[in-house]
């Protein structure tokens, strides 16, 4: 989905906002939970367990402040950003919206979220614990913080453990992390004859922007400077010629089966049916991709590993921050509520422990190591509290520009395609993908 | 010269069998064919049946067609949404919606046909040029300013927006249907009531609208499914989720952005869902047939 916004901002609309956030500025200290009363829409989106925990927190926040209901409205991804984009044009939407880093820029706008800086200057926004670079993810391009992060997340390798053991068990070296990018390939080559019949080595990543980013970002490159393509043409060839010669060797999926492979749903994927041993998923995702081997494959363990390092060793990984941003058109009255009901979800423990990390990793580190310490928390969980504890320090945020996710998809995976299905040289793949790129960049930023 | 040709009763009866055999040969192959066809179409929903009575684990795990475990569980924890909310709200919402869509387009579109049919006012031509071009006006054009106006006057949350324009003729596409309709009724049968001194309603009401049933019961039966499958709207205009409807629900047992997702649930909830479309189709039949031959027009 493309987002994009035509309507000029409106001087009442920028003014009233404005307003708020003076006026919440020149407010001595924040408002005790008791005094809270009245109504907030908060939006999100996930599935029914997510829904679940969701519903439990919004309903402790509730007894905490009995004077104050907060109206759910949820839905399944896609269509909540297409909902948020058309609330938008319309000033109508929620006082307290579930926001993501990748989507920011196209929303953030004084007209349209709440710029929080005041907020947090004067104490009204708590953001004790939450690591600065962590924070800054919630800015816009105006340097505005919009969002407050409570969740972390990333892309990471996640492979069959029990492939690997076989694969040792043949005589192929375990891979150690650091490991590079070419070691990495290494290592897929000498597993792929250990695996069943039918089965890929890897999934075919040469189409996945999520693959793509650590490639570019760990070859000392930036993805995007602004609204402008910042990666050079050298390293896209290099990652296309990367995918095919290990689809030539018959390593990886063909491009048929890449395509088909290409599902977000965990069920259809090669890795939790066994005909996978490596990909590159969410590690929040790493529990259902278990359930799943579970019953078709038991005794298989599925684990994560990051991604290769390149050159100067450092990973290259994006991290992305899911948190709650407030609506330009919050009342003056219902402010306090979107504050407290921020607060209470980035710093409550009991809340933290309620969502167990769903959406992301718990932005706070102290809460997301007393998850991983806490003995009912699921293994899978506390391997993707660890894993990005362990990848934290050298991961590079990316900064997304409007509608950059969506066109960097969309490029990737024309551009890849036809290099796959035959149609273009990686030469000529690189310089679709950097031209259509910067269109869809350009056209976005307008 | 001309020579007698004999037929061998014998022979006779053996050809005639060779050749019923052969029919029915034919007809059995056919048959199974078709029902070998019938087989490959609705695989994929005899497969969801049975998905939706074994066990969630087992639905990607089970290789086999019939469940080795039966279970009703995924009935229960679906219908459970989450929280509070029960499938029994979504349908109560959704059924609302349905029957005051019905009724909506029900009296406007005729209406709005008769008048287009069988009166005769300036501008008659151009008018329904007009309402033939809405239908060629892409929903992207219409979506932004449909909803700025309807949160202008606060019907943004409520199910107006999607009740009220049905009953200003909003479905150009069922005009279209019953105008072509209504032009295919014998005008004596509208001139004898305008002999007996009937006004334009009346003759709307007592002939024009029971001789129109067929076109009546096609405009049910498709609003019906359009509204209960609706699933834009009803998520653009019902936010709280107290006011989602059944096909907006379904959405939410999935999580394509990485949380977990319940195959079971959705697809007892989905193989639910049918029942009233197909109930309604079915009941809708029979009437469709019945206004055909009680119409008095052969």
């Amino acid at each position: 989905m493309q987002v994009q916004f035509r309507a000029a901002p409106t001087r009442r609309s920028f003014l009233s906002g404005t307003a708020i956030a003076l006026a919440l500025a020149g407010t001595a200290a924040p408002i005790a939970a008791q005094d809270l009363a009245g109504e907030i829409r908060f939006s999100w989106w996930g599935g029914q367990v997510r829904n679940d925990k969701t519903d439990q927190i919004i309903q402790l926040f509730e007894q905490q402040n009995p004077g104050v209901r907060v109206v759910r409205e949820n839905a399944d991804f896609a269509p909540y950003w297409e909902r948020l984009t058309i609330q938008s044009t319309g000033n109508n939407q929620p006082c307290a919206i579930t926001m993501q880093s990748r989507w920011l820029a196209t929303y953030a706008r004084p007209d349209i979220l709440l710029p929080l800086d005041d907020l947090v200057a004067d104490g009204t926004l708590d953001v004790s614990g939450i690591p600065e670079t962590v924070l800054n993810a919630g800015r816009g391009a105006d340097g505005n913080l919009y969002m407050i992060p409570h969740g972390v997340f990333y892309f990471a390798l996640m492979y069959n453990e029990q492939m690997l053991e076989n694969a040792v068990a043949n005589g192929v070296e375990p891979i150690e992390w650091p490991y590079t990018w070419d070691e990495y390939a290494n290592h897929l080559r000498a597993v792929q004859p250990t695996l069943p019949e039918g089965a890929v080595a890897t999934h075919n990543m040469g189409r996945e922007p999520d693959a793509f980013i650590p490639w570019v970002q760990s070859h000392g490159e930036q993805v995007f400077d602004g609204s402008q393509v910042a990666f050079s043409r050298e390293t896209a060839v290099a990652w296309f010629n990367y995918w095919e010669t290990l689809r030539n060797e018959g390593v990886t999926e063909s491009p048929e089966e890449m395509i088909s492979e290409n599902s977000a749903l965990v069920e259809e994927s090669n890795l939790a049916n066994g005909r996978g041993y490596a990909t590159n998923r969410p590690p929040n995702q790493l529990g259902s991709v278990q359930t799943v081997t579970n019953t078709v494959n038991p005794g298989a363990t599925i684990n994560i590993r990051p991604y290769p390092v390149g050159p100067d060793g450092t990973v290259g990984m994006d991290l992305g921050s899911n948190g709650i941003a407030i609506g330009a058109n919050c009342a003056a009255e219902q402010l306090p509520i979107a504050t407290a009901w921020i607060n209470f979800w980035t710093q409550d423990t009991e809340a933290a422990g309620i969502y167990e990390s769903d959406n992301g990793v718990v932005a706070i580190p102290d809460l997301a190591t007393a998850q991983a310490e806490d003995p009912d928390t699921q293994p899978t969980q506390v391997r993707h509290i660890e894993l990005y504890q362990q990848v934290v320090d050298t991961a590079k945020p990316v900064f997304w520009p409007a509608g950059g996710y969506q066109a960097m998809t969309d490029t990737l995976n024309r551009a890849y395609d036809a290099v796959a299905f035959g149609q273009l040289t990686p030469e000529q793949g690189a310089d679709q993908l950097m031209s259509e790129l910067q269109q869809q960049l350009s056209q976005a930023s307008r | 010269m001309a020579t007698a040709r004999t037929y061998d009763p014998e022979l006779l009866r053996a050809e005639k069998r060779r050749r019923e055999n052969m029919r029915r040969l034919k007809g059995l192959g056919l048959h199974a064919l078709l029902i070998a066809l019938l087989f490959v179409m609705l695989y994929p929903v005899i497969w969801m049946v049975f998905s939706a009575l074994r066990p969630e684990a087992e639905i990607f795990g089970d290789m086999g067609f019939i469940p080795t475990n039966w279970t009703l569980e995924n009935f229960v924890r679906g219908w459970q949404l989450y929280g509070n909310l029960t499938f029994t709200q979504f349908y109560i919402n959704s059924f609302i919606i349905c029957a005051l869509a019905i009724v909506g387009n029900l009296l406007a579109c005729s209406m709005a046909a008769y008048a287009f049919a069988r009166l005769e006012f300036r501008g008659k031509w151009f008018l329904f040029a007009i309402m033939l071009g809405t239908m060629m006006l892409p929903i992207h054009v219409q979506l932004i300013p449909q909803y700025i106006f309807f949160l202008n006057i606060g019907w943004v949350n409520t199910i107006l927006p999607l009740v009220v324009p049905k009953f200003l003729a909003h479905d150009a596409f069922f005009i279209f249907l019953m105008v072509q309709f209504m032009r295919s009724l014998p005008s004596e049968l509208e001139q004898a009531a305008v002999v007996d001194g009937a006004s334009y309603w009346q003759r709307y009401w007592r002939i024009i609208l029971p001789l129109s049933m067929p076109a009546l019961a096609t405009t049910a039966v498709f609003t019906f499914i359009n509204t209960y499958n609706d699933f834009f709207s009803q998520l653009i205009y019902l936010t709280d989720t107290d006011r989602m409807t059944v096909p907006v629900a379904l959405r939410l047992f999935l999580d394509p952005s990485g949380g977990s997702s319940s195959f079971g649930g959705l697809f007892a909830m989905v193989l639910v869902s049918i029942g009233p479309v197909l109930g309604f189709f079915l009941a809708s039949q029979r009437l469709l047939t019945k206004g055909i031959a009680t119409q008095g027009i052969k």
